[in-house]
């Protein structure tokens, strides 16, 4: 490819003017959004305190996990309801653990007894304004809804009926 | 912080030795390029402990992701053209990536949302020895490999990932651009200073972007593809341009490990590689040798990808889904391909199979938003939305370089850019393509799929509007050889081969 010899590179400069603009820009604009990009989707400062145990990450194939942070309701989730089981929510390790409960979404206060499916969705959760997130689970009658108390940022979520049992054995209440 | 410190490290190293090994010697492709190969090299030989069912050992796939270069280094400076490493260049890249591992680790920012647990979940199972017996077949189909066993090496100090690698990635991205940029542009400029500006200021560009700052912190795998497509479509483009920093260089290889890791990124990504390697695939000037090689690289990643996920549907009592034999079935047709390629009409037709692929493409969503209205409507209101309405964040960035970028593609003619130019326009179909194929449309927020995915092109679309610079580009109604003149030659004859 030859090289060039010019004094005033007509193209360069039309390059170099519309990236300079596009720059100049987006530099104007980034002030006023800057905010969003670290608190939109809570950005984790990781404290280095207590993460469970190791073992319970190992059920991915079973868990859910979740995050605080915006995210659009969708409530056509519904899961099948052949099968009740022992269900424990873990804090994932990315935070500190403090109180997390599992309740049913009209308040009964059973933690443990749920509705889930293999199938899990992962999505579909939202705070309400009191601070408790909702959740719909998989396919199928009848609609299973669950309220993860808000504690810190995320959670695991284990049907314990799958797990191997030196876990369920740990897990038990 | 001492594992992300060995990581960032032998992320260079590997690369560093690797591209050595595969004969570049320019310093600055050495520097812009290492962290990104390396990246490679280290997603594919964890994701291959993965698929073979062996437990993935972070050590192991750090060693051998510096062990297996070094041998290949070696091989080749006994049986081939010896090659030695510049050991300054390596210090000084060594020193760049401490101080950005050092800052990043120290600052501990990230940036989540649902999927990321996704992503952390494989990663803490493919090194608790539970990998086949805990992951899910759902999450690995969705989310692959690429970015868990690049995390993995957290697991050593009981951490879910690395706060410093999306950051480095983020890095490499920047310095690979404007390698890329500089590399092309230099060698048709008489003065340095125009390509060196050109390519500066599409760095800072880049990184003016509010989406690509927060992507930077994210973890989730859009960075790491735009990294790599940018990677692989840079190097075509470079190859394309007969680039100096290329001679003597197997090209080939580089794409080879390049291509292979990307396809492991995301589902999507198995697509964008043959629409972004299609150029060089019809390229005569290439030898059938190396593109047969690039089918090959394709093709085997894609068939061993798809059938460990089938096996692993089949293991826990569920079935290959239509994605999985759909990918299969291209995979397949890529080695197919191989012979095909002997066929020298389609490097004549190049330019008319490449048009007829893309209308292709086109009339494919046409005809699936003829048939459901609703979900490219509900898609094309949520484009509009996220990016034209910062629904998504991005500000004005996008809308500009995306009016930039179509005065580029439908004003400006310059030679030797159908690489950048094919992966763009191909990619803006296949999106909404994939909402039918997912079946549902995007929708307006930050964490829209879609709005996550526009960050995986915008470093190629700074590419091509930067490659406008050629002095020897055009107006489209301005007829050949008018060009230099409109370049204020100042010698009428100076044109020469470098």
């Amino acid at each position: 490819v030859p090289t060039i010899r010019t004094a005033r590179p007509r193209w360069a400069i039309a390059v170099i003017a519309a990236l300079g603009v596009a720059l100049v820009a987006n530099a104007a604009s980034f002030g006023s959004i800057e905010d969003r990009i670290f608190t939109s989707w809570r950005a984790i400062a990781p404290t280095g305190a207590d993460t469970v145990e190791r073992s319970s990450f190992a059920m991915g194939r079973y868990g859910v996990y979740f995050a605080l942070g915006e995210y659009a309701p969708r409530s056509e989730f519904v899961t099948s309801s052949d099968f009740r089981g022992n269900v424990r929510v873990r804090l994932y390790g990315l935070a500190r653990a403090e109180s997390i409960r599992v309740v049913p979404f009209d308040s009964v206060s059973i933690a443990n007894e749920l509705s889930i499916d293999e199938h899990i969705v992962s999505e579909g959760f939202y705070a309400d304004d009191r601070g408790w997130y909702q959740l719909a689970i998989a396919d199928g009658e009848p609609a299973t809804i669950v309220h993860l108390e808000l504690a810190q940022f995320e959670w695991l979520l284990v049907d314990a009926r799958l797990l191997p049992s030196e876990v369920r054995e740990e897990l038990a209440p | 912080v001492i594992v992300e410190f060995v990581m960032g490290l032998s992320l260079l190293l590997s690369g560093y030795l690797a591209l050595t090994a595969m004969g570049v010697t320019s310093r600055r492709v050495l520097a812009g390029f290492s962290v990104i190969v390396g990246a490679a090299i280290h997603i594919l030989l964890g994701s291959m402990q993965a698929i073979a069912s062996l437990q993935t050992f972070p050590v192991a796939t750090i060693l051998l992701s510096v062990l297996l270069p070094t041998i290949a280094l070696l091989v080749r400076n006994r049986v081939g053209r010896a090659v030695r490493v510049n050991v300054p260049t390596l210090v000084l890249s060594a020193v760049a990536v401490s101080l950005v591992v050092a800052t990043f680790s120290i600052a501990e920012r990230i940036n989540f949302h649902v999927d990321t647990f996704e992503y952390l979940s494989i990663g803490l199972v493919l090194t608790s020895g539970t990998f086949l017996e805990g992951v899910s077949i759902f999450q690995l189909e969705k989310r692959m490999l690429a970015l868990p066993v690049l995390h993995a090496p957290s697991s050593l100090v009981n951490e879910n990932y690395l706060s410093a690698l999306t950051p480095l990635l983020a890095v490499a991205c920047l310095v690979a651009l404007g390698t890329i940029i500089h590399a092309g542009l230099r060698p048709r400029f008489a003065h340095g200073a125009w390509p060196l500006t050109v390519a500066l200021l599409a760095c800072f560009l880049l990184l003016s972007i509010n989406r690509f700052v927060f992507h930077a912190f994210y973890l989730n795998g859009h960075l790491l593809f735009a990294t790599l497509l940018l990677g692989l479509v840079g190097v075509s483009w470079l190859a394309r341009r007969r680039s100096a920093v290329l001679e003597g260089v197997n090209v080939t290889a580089v794409q080879a490990v390049l291509v292979s890791a990307f396809i492991l990124t995301r589902p999507e990504a198995g697509l964008v590689a043959v629409l972004a390697l299609a150029p060089a695939l019809l390229d005569a000037s290439r030898s059938l040798r190396a593109r047969s090689w690039l089918l090959i690289a394709m093709g085997s990643t894609m068939t061993v990808w798809q059938v460990f996920l089938i096996i692993i549907a089949y293991a826990v009592g569920s079935e290959a889904t239509r994605p999985m034999l759909g990918m299969l079935a291209l995979a397949v047709l890529l080695f197919v391909a191989i012979p095909v390629l002997h066929w020298h009409w389609l490097s004549a037709e190049s330019s008319r199979l490449l048009v007829v692929a893309e209308l292709g493409l086109w009339a494919a969503l046409v005809v699936l938003a003829l048939r459901r209205p609703t979900v490219f409507l509900e898609s094309a209101y949520a484009t509009w939305q996220n990016i034209i309405s910062d629904g998504g964040s991005w500000g004005p960035a996008f809308v500009l370089l995306l009016i930039i970028g179509v005065i580029v593609v439908t004003v400006v003619r310059t030679q030797k850019r159908i690489d950048v130019r094919f992966t763009l326009t191909t990619f803006v179909p296949l999106v909404y393509i994939l909402a039918f194929l997912r079946d549902a449309a995007y929708r307006v927020a930050e964490a829209d799929s879609l709005n996550r995915m526009v960050i995986q092109l915008v470093p190629v679309l700074i590419l091509l509007i930067a490659s406008a610079a050629d002095p020897d580009s055009r107006l489209f109604w301005r007829r050949e050889g008018d060009a230099q003149k409109g370049s204020d030659a100042l010698d009428p004859q100076s044109a020469r081969s470098p």
